[in-house]
């Protein structure tokens, strides 16, 4: 049984003209110690499905499918039920680690909250517990760091103190959403260390959320690739790496930083704000796709076998890879 | 930065200070003791001048004049520290309800707000007086009521931006309802806003009450309050205009001081707006 089972998740947010869709039917399934990453740029859904996840969707978002925990069916249930496992048996780590804290309470008490509101520990019991999981984060001097404000840390030190905050339950899942993306390269080189470091540690599945390749590349062990609320590429990663199948994964990959690698390849721009690939019946790339033809807008391209595990939706996978071989990047 | 700037900067907040601590002084030496009864009509000393034994002369009855002003700071006090308190009490709870519930709550809370502003206080004044008669009391009710849709805007406007901080999913996460979200992430950090308002609104206070009671729907004789003392004056305007000037100064200065310490106090918490001076 899969500790973490999604199945057809649809998400739809109000917008002026009604509900849009923006995740459309997106399955995962993540198990005990397994590390999966998800990537995608900007408003692919990624933080949306997150979110879901531990029920935390504005009020207005509709959703449909299935969420599982431990083969308990979860969406059904009232908050209080989630309640029990979110923040308990799943923790979250948030992009932005100034938001992430509060300003206004020490950092001891807001590593404390968890513990004292799902473990039930006193307040004696839980700062202790809070010095631990600062020390076991990298915070030195943990004992007198408790009291300390979040102005008075840097940024690579909150994000620290907003993993021990998702850790302090002992989750058996962690959701990172963006954990380095306001850090600058070498702090996201540590956070990425720690985090990789504490879910070996304590077994725990990890659900990976950026925009970078190489932040999921050196991280996790499954990677889903999203575009336009679907999953457009699933592999494990090192074959995701070596076989790049789906044409925006290989836009994704051509863009990705290469120090002295001078002019980078570009996406090319969307004309209109919003993406009409939410709205169109075909494949969401295909406005951008440079191996686009008018099948790709008829119907959504399922998932075609790339490999062991590994698949793409793509209807023009053996065209891609013959242009790919003829022009490698 | 140098010494000068952060005196210039400091400026309001210590002018308006002082200007706004005068009514409590005012108020607190009436307490204890005023020069000359400021109830007991003396017609025989009528309209003096400002004299050593009557430092601001007399009014029309013979009242004198620096202890109607000295014991008419306690209306006013006391109506803006009442009215500000109905006001902050109800609409921040009002606010912090529509910015936690969202939807149609917020909605209703909302246009409820722009209703109350349709009323304004002098109007809900008349209102009370017709069914209930006059008073301090009314004063009270009027301005407070009023106060309420204010700070109901700016807690809910503030506290929608806090609502989309990170923090806020991050105490959910640790299993937080909604309630103490709210009283221990939420209000904290308005606060500072919230206190800025309440100066700004305790300055109209003091204004709105003298109005009331100069249109005679506040403060019933024989209470002193300024807004009366410039009523009084009113007939007496060309023959004895000091009577109308020193009320005036008094409800002037206060107000002056109100505003100047809440824009003081707001320049002092928003680092963006001190940097830039």
């Amino acid at each position: 049984m899969a500790l973490l089972e999604v199945e057809n998740l649809t998400i739809s947010l109000p917008a002026a003209d009604g509900l849009v869709e923006i995740v459309h039917g997106i399955s995962l399934r993540l198990d005990k110690g397994q590390t999966l990453g998800l990537v995608g740029e900007s408003g692919s859904g990624k933080t949306l499905t997150a979110l879901a996840i531990i029920n935390l969707l504005p009020e207005q978002a509709r959703l449909s499918g299935r969420i599982a925990f431990n083969g308990a069916d979860m969406l059904p249930r009232p908050d209080h039920e989630w309640c029990r496992i979110r923040g308990n048996r799943i923790g979250i780590v948030f992009q932005e680690p100034m938001s992430a804290l509060n300003p206004l309470q020490p950092i001891g008490q807001q590593v404390a909250e968890p513990l004292r509101i799902h473990t039930g520990l006193d307040r004696n019991a839980a700062r202790s517990e809070a010095r631990r999981l600062l020390d076991r984060v990298g915070i030195a001097n943990a004992a007198q760091r408790l009291r300390a404000y979040p102005h008075e840390l840097s940024g690579g030190q909150r994000q620290r103190v907003t993993i021990a905050m998702a850790l302090a339950c002992r989750p058996d899942i962690l959701i990172a959403d963006e954990p380095t993306s306001a850090l600058d390269l070498t702090i996201q080189r540590q956070i990425l260390d720690l985090i990789a470091g504490l879910v070996e540690q304590d077994h725990m599945a990890l659900m990976l959320i950026s925009h970078d390749l190489g932040v999921i590349a050196e991280t996790v062990q499954q990677t889903l690739v999203m575009y336009g609320g679907r999953i457009v590429e699933s592999a494990p990663t090192p074959d995701l790496l070596r076989n790049r199948a789906h044409p925006y994964t290989q836009a994704l990959f051509a863009a990705r930083l290469v120090p002295g690698g001078g002019r980078r390849h570009r996406l090319p721009t969307l004309a209109t704000g919003r993406s009409r690939a939410l709205l169109s019946p075909g494949c969401p790339f295909a406005d951008r796709c440079p191996f686009e033809m008018p099948q790709c807008r008829s119907a959504v391209p399922p998932p075609v076998p790339v490999g062991e595990a590994h698949a793409a939706c793509c209807i023009r996978l053996d065209v891609v890879r013959d242009a790919n071989r003829a022009a490698p990047a | 930065m140098n010494p000068r700037a952060v005196s210039s900067r400091r400026l309001p907040i210590v002018v308006g200070g002082c200007l706004a601590s005068l009514p409590l002084l005012e108020a607190l030496i009436s307490l204890v003791a005023t020069p000359f009864s400021p109830v007991q009509i003396d017609i025989p000393h009528k309209l003096l001048l400002p004299s050593s034994q009557h430092w601001l002369g007399t009014d029309a009855l013979g009242r004198d004049e620096l202890s109607l002003l000295l014991a008419g700071a306690q209306v006013s006090l006391l109506v803006g520290i009442a009215a500000v308190a109905i006001g902050l009490g109800m609409g921040v709870a009002l606010g912090l309800v529509a910015a936690a519930r969202k939807g149609w709550v917020e909605e209703l809370v909302m246009r409820l707000a722009d209703l109350g502003f349709a009323f304004p206080a002098v109007l809900s004044a008349i209102l009370l007086r017709a069914v209930f008669g006059g008073g301090i009391g009314n004063s009270i009710l009027a301005i407070g009521a009023f106060n309420i849709p204010v700070f109901a805007r700016v807690s809910r406007a503030s506290a929608n931006a806090i609502f989309t901080r990170d923090f806020i999913l991050a105490a959910r996460v640790a299993g937080k309802g909604p309630v103490s979200i709210v009283c221990e992430h939420v209000l904290p950090n308005i606060l500072p806003t919230l206190i800025v308002q309440a100066t700004i609104q305790f300055g109209l206070a003091i204004l709105a009450e003298a109005a009331l009671s100069y249109l005679g729907l506040g403060a019933q004789p024989p209470q002193p309050s300024w807004g009366r003392m410039l009523n009084d004056a009113q007939s007496l305007l060309f023959e004895a205009p000091r009577l109308a000037l020193f009320p005036g100064i008094a409800i002037a200065l206060s107000v002056l001081g109100f505003n100047l310490l809440g824009d003081g106090i707001r320049d002092m918490l928003d680092p963006r707006l001190s940097r830039d001076r």
